[in-house]
């Protein structure tokens, strides 16, 4: 199952933070949010270790995130259960792809920047040789009529999917403006609606959708949904693959 | 072609999405209407990014690579790498910030405006010229159906459904 920003992953694991970590910063983790000392041997070693989970993440982000969490968590104990959660939280607010802000996040926590790449390179290098092989064969057997066949079953099921995304990208903020009120329900549902029309119809660009959705959401948000203060970390870790 | 603007293209695209398919509308327009590619690529770069290993966002590779081969590939690599480091600064900031409800509501901004947009990219598809036939809309549907608990598999329904397509296209 592909892992988004937004997401909240069914049947993920729910971790109750008290109130007292959540309102202090500093009570939440050392800045590493490791044990001490951290038990890492190398730059060249977590890069090995990442490029092993890069191999095996095979059916898409959710396998990822849960392979990371075994080397991570269980298996190595670099990070425990909520600092795990925390980081993944903090990617759902990245840019791009959230795994890989995973990588970043982890590997800078493990061996500053150089961690970083170690992690980012070693997860994503072998997954992305291989998808540019696979779309390259593609391309070369494109015209072999049983892949022709093949491929007028798989393009629908990818646009039945593709709807899929929509319905997970909606369902979390949908529960969650629920929870806040019909109200607040209606005006997300016409907030979605309009940013839809503003791209299909007006044909606007989606960056300047996202940018203009993004800042009167902060404007907006605060004043109506006031009352609703649940820290977003206790919040989110609900979005834990 | 020009590289520069192909890679910023990418770039952008990625700076301003959050998961692996939110750079999906800005891409679909900016190759769109430069004529680098076409509809069916999309779908195509889709699929191969479901089947491969690691993160679905990979499909921008795929949409790399057929758009403008090897080179393609690595440009859009790099372009979908960068954007990311930017969680070492919400890392650093998040200590601060915590919980403020404007953060809170430029979040659901965001997340509304993606709601929003895959929609429109998901019709779009659909206007895609393999899906002519009723049998088409049927293998959509039962994907969506099947896909939607969660429960399966996503590389098993793309198995099936080539094997649908075999069955219906191919004897």
């Amino acid at each position: 199952m592909p892992s988004f920003g937004f997401h909240f992953h069914a049947g993920g694991t729910k971790v109750k933070t008290s109130p007292g970590l959540t309102t202090k910063a500093k009570a939440i983790k050392p800045r590493n949010g490791a044990p001490d000392p951290l038990p890492v041997g190398s730059v060249w070693q977590i890069f090995q270790i990442w490029l092993l989970i890069g191999l095996q993440s095979f059916g898409g982000g959710a396998t990822t995130a849960l392979l990371i969490r075994r080397e991570m968590v269980n298996k190595r104990s670099w990070f425990d259960q909520q600092t795990y959660n925390e980081m993944w939280a903090l990617c759902n607010l990245a840019p791009g792809i959230n795994l890989f802000a995973f990588a970043i996040i982890i590997g800078n926590r493990l061996a500053g920047l150089p961690g970083a790449l170690a992690c980012l390179l070693g997860m994503t290098l072998p997954s992305a040789i291989v998808t540019t092989l696979i779309t390259a064969g593609f391309t070369s057997i494109q015209n072999w009529p049983p892949l022709q066949a093949m491929l007028r079953g798989i393009i629908p099921a990818i646009i039945g999917i593709s709807f899929v995304f929509v319905v997970q990208f909606a369902l979390p903020i949908l529960k969650q403006s629920w929870s806040e009120g019909k109200g607040s329900l209606a005006l997300n549902l016409v907030w979605a609606s309009l940013c839809a029309l503003l791209l299909g119809i007006f044909k606007l660009s989606a960056v300047l959708v996202l940018i203009g959705s993004a800042i009167a959401g902060a404007l907006i948000f605060p004043r109506i949904l006031g009352h609703l203060q649940p820290d977003p970390a206790t919040e989110r870790t609900e979005t834990t693959p | 072609m020009n590289w520069l603007l192909y890679f910023l293209v990418f770039l952008k695209a990625s700076f301003f999405s959050t998961g692996g398919f939110g750079n999906l509308p800005s891409l679909h327009q900016d190759l769109i209407t430069n004529g680098w590619a076409v509809e069916g690529q999309f779908a195509q770069a889709l699929a191969v990014g479901q089947i491969s290993p690691g993160p679905n966002g990979l499909w921008t590779v795929s949409m790399g690579f057929l758009t403008l081969g090897y080179l393609g590939a690595i440009l859009a690599l790099v372009a979908i790498m960068i954007p990311p480091f930017v969680v070492l600064a919400l890392d650093a900031a998040h200590q601060r910030l915590q919980g403020r409800p404007s953060v809170k509501g430029l979040m659901r901004g965001i997340g509304l405006a993606v709601v929003g947009l895959t929609l429109v990219v998901s019709i779009l598809l659909s206007s895609s010229p393999d899906m002519n036939d009723w049998k088409a809309w049927l293998i959509a549907g039962g994907a969506f159906g099947i896909s939607v608990t969660g429960r399966v598999n996503v590389l098993f329904v793309l198995i099936l459904a080539a094997g649908v397509g075999y069955l219906c296209y191919g004897l």
